[in-house]
């Protein structure tokens, strides 16, 4: 009878234990699932009522901060510490659409390389061993998570203080071209 | 209070174990959080984290097998001293807005005389501890006088897992607490 008391103690224990753990990874999802929200700033004096939105990365954030070593052993930050603006340019392998973005990099590099930093981001390295050396890029699917990239290709532009000041979904190497030069001729006019 | 010492000691092994363990996954964001408190000249925080990382995974590996307890309770004071020295400056600083970067069971905050209150016990819990540590979980008895019973027998068991109980807890408690706090950030602006 002891030894069945003991028994039947100790299973209790094992059952209330790995309920928590249960209960302990049900939360961590929940609250996984809650931090993929955020509330949208209306603008101030509008009618527009704040809204829950997906939280993805928009105009005015800055840009959430890594250091990693790139395809030549540099390390690389979102922001460029030469005082150039970033365009960081999101590939996947399995996105067609992105292979002619990544052929299309060497001719923006040519033409803003003195004004723009350019960075590739991709999650196989397959997709951008193709690029010069002269362009950066990672190969990190952390980074994809971090900044919440869902589409593909992505381009951001983000300024010499990490602040992201352009969102690109769906850009192609034209529209990227466009996008920069009028990035710059603005830059030019103040 | 041998009991009590063994229970401490497993409390904290289990925090420090989880803690290094969510750090080295995320090292560039535990870099990241380093360099934001202001502490450590800039060019050492990547060494810094690192080896704070590296020291604070050793003494959890200590202090679950039992092996030169005291020292590695000590350790654990002198740990969590200079991480709350830290907390410190920053809230005399008034940089309330920067993450704890506590990780895994001790979970994600801001810093507050909370973190303080919170380590201050901690090291209470470790500096006493030092003092009443026993044969039992102590793997060097064993290489004595000391039996398998005696240092590894029924109690060593409950105590070590209550004590780790203890700390899934903790965790579940901070993943509650993230879910409540996020909650009313999304319904206080709706």
């Amino acid at each position: 009878m002891e030894t069945f008391l003991v028994l039947s103690n100790i299973g209790l224990w094992i059952f209330v234990a790995a309920q928590l753990v249960v209960v302990f990874l049900l939360s961590k999802l929940v609250a996984q699932f809650l931090n993929n929200f955020r509330v949208n700033q209306a603008p101030a004096g509008g009618a527009v009522q704040p809204q829950i939105v997906p939280n993805v990365v928009q105009v005015g954030d800055l840009a959430p901060a890594f250091q990693e070593q790139d395809q030549n052993q540099k390390f690389v930050r979102p922001n460029d510490p030469a005082g150039r603006q970033t365009l960081m340019v999101f590939v996947r392998q399995e996105c067609a659409f992105c292979e002619g973005v990544v052929r299309g990099l060497p001719d923006l590099q040519a033409a803003y390389g003195g004004h723009i930093r350019l960075l590739v981001i991709a999650d196989e390295r397959s997709k951008v061993e193709v690029l010069p050396p002269e362009i950066s890029f990672l190969v990190e699917p952390t980074i994809f998570e971090m900044y919440r990239i869902s589409k593909t290709p992505t381009a951001l532009l983000i300024d010499a203080q990490g602040k992201i000041v352009g969102v690109y979904e769906g850009a192609n190497e034209r529209q990227l071209h466009a996008i920069l030069e009028g990035k710059l001729q603005v830059a030019a006019t103040r | 209070m041998e009991n009590l010492a063994l229970w401490f000691q497993m409390v904290l092994a289990g925090l420090f174990l989880s803690t290094a363990v969510a750090k080295w996954q995320d090292m560039t964001l535990h870099i990241a959080i380093v360099q934001d408190y202001r502490i450590v000249p800039k060019s050492w925080s990547r060494f810094f984290g690192r080896a704070e990382t590296v020291v604070e995974l050793a003494l959890a590996v200590l202090l679950l097998l039992g092996l030169f307890r005291s020292v590695a309770l000590l350790g654990a004071v002198l740990l969590l001293a200079l991480y709350t020295v830290a907390i410190t400056v920053n809230l005399f600083r008034g940089r309330t807005e920067v993450s704890c970067g506590c990780g895994g069971a001790a979970g994600t905050h801001r810093l507050s005389w909370w973190l303080v209150l919170r380590n201050a016990v901690l090291m209470a819990m470790a500096a006493w501890a030092s003092g009443h540590v026993g044969v039992l979980g102590d793997l060097q008895a064993l290489f004595g006088q000391a039996s398998w019973g005696e240092v590894y027998g029924f109690g060593f068991w409950v105590i070590a897992a209550m004590g780790w109980l203890a700390v899934l807890l903790l965790a579940l408690g901070n993943e509650l607490q993230a879910i409540r706090s996020k909650t009313h950030e999304l319904m206080a602006k709706q």
